[in-house]
């Protein structure tokens, strides 16, 4: 390991940073990369340290002498290979080149950083309101604030040949299956690729990309429901640069949950899940179910409601199908829109877009109230689910109904709907069944217990210990 | 390979299972009352929509309503159904054509436009449960515009 080796991992790199210095008629070379570190801290606790403690005869009794205290830092890490050093260098560390001996790391890592905000996506009104931020390292403190048990194991590594992003896996020991743990260290040791950066990566990759619109893992960006899935048994992943984390296994239970849920009384909970599922089936079905009955099955529509949708549908120049499919699109264009744009613009082109040009688009004969009111309530029913991978794939597979039920009526619907299930069933997260809470002795959580009752960890996640509570 | 034979199928299986008469909600008008009459030279029915239709026998009468209609005359919604005594021997094969949920009387002196009035005095017997002969069915008698419906008569 010399000089001319370190400063060739980061030539002409702008942010690359070497000092020189001399101690005791040696020299030795400081390296750290601008804005990961505080180069205040490394004039206080590294140059100066070395400049004023360090005294020695060989640069061996040096080299020990920076490792164990004369250099003040509370990490202090030899470096054995050019790979260690490239390594704490990108991390936040300074490494001091010891030529001919080693090098040594101190960790000097910024304090600028984002600090946890509240949540954006899971609010509560009366729940905790921090939420993760993209630092790995104050994720984990702040898990560590809501799950003081010593038992909280947090396995780090880096994934990504280029990106060496940190991802930490993290579990309870004691709780958590064993199988669990390391089949999520496995997956993470088989993932070879330059970046791991984005969502959609993390999931592909640690989840095996299995072809389907629906999560495999479930995210969060609250540390108290992390929490509460570790408790319950289950593994958490955290990488460095996402504002949040992912629990595994995931099912369709857990992805109907909600972190409200646990922050209000269980009756009101229990109420509230029940119409979560009831818009999860309307979200799913209605459009589908809407064309079918208006195309297919006119006789199973009360006269006066069918009286009123002739009415309204008698100016209106389009199909039903093509009616519905068209307000499915420009639904989904306008949520598109939203997204991208600045939340405040986004705001006022959902609004001109959902009711003035809706309406507008009523009056004007394009198409029927009943059909507006129809996709309304889909989409709306969409936003009810309270995690928005699974409230995307329902959005997918809406259409998919809804055209079968163009092509065959309730028929098309029914088929579509097992076909779904049978996808669904065929899904498993680190071997547990994604229809899991509906498999037979399960709780498929659709009314949220008294806690007092909930004695026992589910037992589709193989807990090592079962029991919760007295 | 297997999977994807059994895929398709399944898949021309229920293609054949598909329905494939279809009508979209718009162009229907859906009847809420039909009156069927008996005269010397055939079979008049009339919807409470304002549709008539003439022929020799049911069939040709509906068929006649149907073609002469300015849209699809929907029969699946019909609640009332009105024969006049001498239509009477009609209602078994009436039977096959609404609801078996159709509420049956007897016209007297009436047409098609007591729908509303028995919305509000729904006669008892449905059509389902029409005997073929002896059975006494409500009587809804037209007196000027008024109408009353009565429970006495012979289909």
């Amino acid at each position: 390991m010399t000089d001319e080796a370190i400063r060739d991992l980061f030539a002409d790199a702008g942010d690359f940073i070497v000092r020189e210095l001399t101690c005791g008629g040696f020299s030795l070379y400081a390296y750290a990369i601008d804005g990961l570190i505080s180069g205040g801290d490394m004039s206080e606790y590294i140059l100066k340290p070395i400049s004023r403690n360090l005294k020695a005869d060989t640069m061996e009794t040096l080299y020990d002498a920076a490792l164990h205290g004369a250099v003040y830092n509370s990490v202090a890490e030899p470096c054995e290979d050019l790979d260690t050093v490239a390594k704490k260098l990108v991390n936040g560390y300074c490494v001091v080149l010891f030529p001919g001996v080693g090098a040594a790391a101190f960790e000097i890592k910024t304090g600028v950083r984002r600090g946890p905000d509240s949540p954006e996506v899971e609010n509560t009104v009366k729940g905790p309101k921090d939420a993760f931020v993209e630092t790995i390292r104050i994720n984990t403190s702040l898990i560590r604030r809501h799950l003081r048990t010593p038992d909280l194991r947090i396995y780090g590594t880096s994934v990504g040949r280029r990106s060496l992003t940190n991802v930490a896996v993290v579990w309870v020991r004691g709780l958590t299956n064993g199988e669990l743990v390391d089949k999520m260290k496995a997956r993470l040791d088989t993932i070879d690729v330059d970046g791991f950066l984005s969502p959609a990566a993390v999931e592909e990759y640690v989840t095996g990309s299995r072809a389907t619109a629906f999560p495999l893992m479930q995210y969060t960006e609250r540390p108290d429901k992390f929490s509460q899935g570790l408790l319950d048994g289950r593994v958490g992943l955290l990488v460095d640069g996402l504002p949040l984390a992912y629990l595994a296994p995931a099912d369709l239970g857990f992805l109907m949950e909600s972190p409200e849920d646990r922050s209000r009384d269980y009756v009101s909970a229990s109420c509230i899940r029940v119409l979560r599922w009831c818009a999860l089936i309307l979200s799913l079905l209605l459009p589908g179910f809407y064309i079918a009955m208006t195309v297919f099955h006119q006789e199973m529509i009360p006269l006066p409601l069918l009286r009123a949708m002739i009415e309204s549908k008698r100016s209106v120049p389009f199909s039903t199908p093509v009616e519905v499919l068209g307000l499915l699109v420009a639904f989904e264009l306008l949520q598109e829109s939203g997204i991208h744009l600045p939340q405040a613009i986004g705001q006022s082109v959902s609004t001109i877009g959902g009711i003035v040009v809706g309406t507008a688009a009523v009056e004007a004969g394009l198409i029927s109230p009943a059909a507006l009111i129809v996709v309304s309530i889909a989409g709306v029913c969409g936003f009810v689910l309270p995690n928005r991978d699974l409230a995307e794939a329902v959005r997918v597979w809406r259409f998919g109904i809804a055209a079968l039920a163009a092509a065959a009526g309730l028929f098309g619907v029914t088929v579509g709907f097992l076909v779904l299930v049978i996808h669904l069933a065929g899904l498993t997260c680190l071997d547990v069944a994604y229809l899991a809470p509906f498999s037979e002795g399960e709780d498929p959580s659709i009314l949220r217990w008294r806690m007092k009752f909930r004695k026992f960890r589910l037992e589709r996640l193989r807990p090592e210990n079962r029991r919760n509570q007295k | 390979m297997k999977r994807w034979w059994m895929v398709a199928a399944l898949a021309a299986a229920a293609l054949t299972l598909m329905p494939s008469h279809t009508a979209d909600v718009g162009e229907l008008l859906p009847v809420e009352l039909l009156y069927v009459d008996c005269e010397q030279t055939g079979v008049r029915v009339e919807t409470d929509t304002g549709e008539m239709g003439y022929g020799e026998d049911l069939a040709a009468a509906l068929s006649d309503l149907k073609a002469a209609a300015p849209g699809r005359v929907f029969l699946e919604t019909a609640d009332y159904l009105v024969v006049t005594r001498e239509a009477a021997y009609l209602l078994p094969q009436l039977r096959k054509i609404l609801r078996p949920a159709t509420r049956v009387c007897l016209g007297v002196n009436t047409d098609a436009g007591a729908a509303d009035y028995l919305s509000a005095h729904k006669p008892e017997i449905m059509l389902k449960d029409v005997r073929p002969a002896g059975q006494q069915l409500p009587v809804l008698m037209g007196i000027g515009e008024r109408y009353r419906l009565v429970s006495e008569g012979n289909s």
